[in-house]
């Protein structure tokens, strides 16, 4: 799922204190499981913001509501009666939330909420990992299905590079070395002698460095 | 998350009593009324207050 | 504690305010207390014929687990000076 955090509290106070009529708006799918933009996570904060209204003296309406996905327009149809009356829409939404919102109702302005971070899981309660960077072309099934793109520093295919001490990674001693974990798979899977095969160069094309993507699937248009 | 808002945390406590302690709850009652009368009252109902001056 | 709380910018506001209006205000507490203990701890109190304070007021709730923090913070918002949970 998309990791997000909730921008600073004083930050979005700056964003939103000049407007009259704020609406909080969470997404209730990605951005609420790692408790950062679910539509829960909206009250607390339209709560919260509406004390600090009060504490500064400031005349601002704020109200909170939300949705189960803002990167879709089908799941507007509830809310576009509520989305009607704000002059600020703070969207608590990852940055695609924002963005189709804001080309959505391209005559209200739609602030983040959030910092979108990553593609990640949930290791633990309160601990989330980035694990894949989206990069267009999977190696998994060729690196013990941990990605080195994703959890090595230096995006290395042929890893692991000379900065990889007792299976840590030069650039911190927390980090595991991605390639120490892909041997130590690949060992576990006995397929080592694949590793000893050399990748090729990486076609990048499909990354983002080949510019925005788009994927068109016919068989699903209408 | 209060604290960001100016709210003391020491209003909000959590006790765990059962279904028998009767008078532990009067204490507890008690005791917290006491604490929040030490801490005064919300900044909220300051600011509530300074509004209503103000008009 | 309180003395440690009050050495901040926003406490020594509050305390004076609390100096100003002190005639006139009294804690309002709110309780969210479970149906099946705290609640029935409530209610013994009463038939005990306890006196406690009548700033306490409480919200019933099937279960403390339903509290969530969106449930504090708007007791604050509509002017609770004080919040415990007791289940």
């Amino acid at each position: 799922m998309i990791v997000a955090e909730q921008k600073p509290f004083e930050e979005i106070w700056g964003m939103i204190k000049d407007y009259k009529k704020v609406l909080v708006f969470g997404c209730n799918t990605c951005v609420a499981v790692c408790h950062a933009g679910g539509n829960k996570e909206a009250e607390s904060l339209g709560s919260m913001l509406r004390m600090q209204a009060k504490q500064e003296g400031v005349e601002i309406e704020i109200k909170d509501s939300g949705i189960e996905r803002q990167c879709e327009h089908e799941f507007f149809d509830s809310a576009l009666k509520t989305l009607e009356w704000p002059d600020l829409v703070l969207s608590l939404g990852c940055g695609v939330g924002v963005q189709f919102m804001a080309a959505k109702f391209s005559d209200k302005p739609i602030f983040p909420g959030l910092n979108t971070t990553f593609m990640g899981a949930v290791e633990e309660a309160g601990i989330f990992t980035e694990k894949c960077q989206g990069c267009g072309k999977c190696v998994l099934a060729e690196t013990g299905g941990i990605c080195p793109i994703s959890r090595c520093a230096k995006r290395v295919m042929n890893g692991p590079c000379g900065g990889s001490t007792k299976g840590k990674c030069e650039i911190s001693k927390d980090l595991d070395c991605a390639w120490q974990l892909i041997i130590d798979r690949m060992e576990i899977l006995g397929t080592l002698d694949k590793y000893e095969e050399i990748t090729p160069i990486k076609d990048w094309s499909s990354e983002r460095s080949g510019g925005p993507r788009t994927i068109v699937r016919e068989d699903l248009q209408v | 998350m209060v604290s960001k808002v100016n709210i003391e945390p020491d209003r909000i406590e959590m006790f765990n009593l059962s279904a028998a302690m009767g008078s532990r709850w009067a204490e507890i009652c008690t005791e917290f009324t006491a604490k929040i009368k030490e801490l005064g009252p919300s900044p909220i109902w300051i600011a509530d207050q300074k509004k209503r001056s103000g008009k | 504690m309180a003395v440690q709380a009050k050495a901040t910018k926003e406490e020594i506001s509050s305390v004076e305010a609390a100096g100003e209006t002190s005639s006139e205000w009294e804690p309002r507490i709110l309780a969210f207390a479970c149906h099946y203990c705290a609640f029935a701890a409530a209610d013994l109190a009463g038939v005990m014929r306890l006196s406690y304070p009548t700033n306490v007021q409480i919200i019933r709730l099937p279960c403390t687990g339903k509290l969530d923090n969106y449930h504090i913070l708007r007791a604050f918002e509509r002017g609770m000076d004080g919040v415990f949970v007791a289940g």
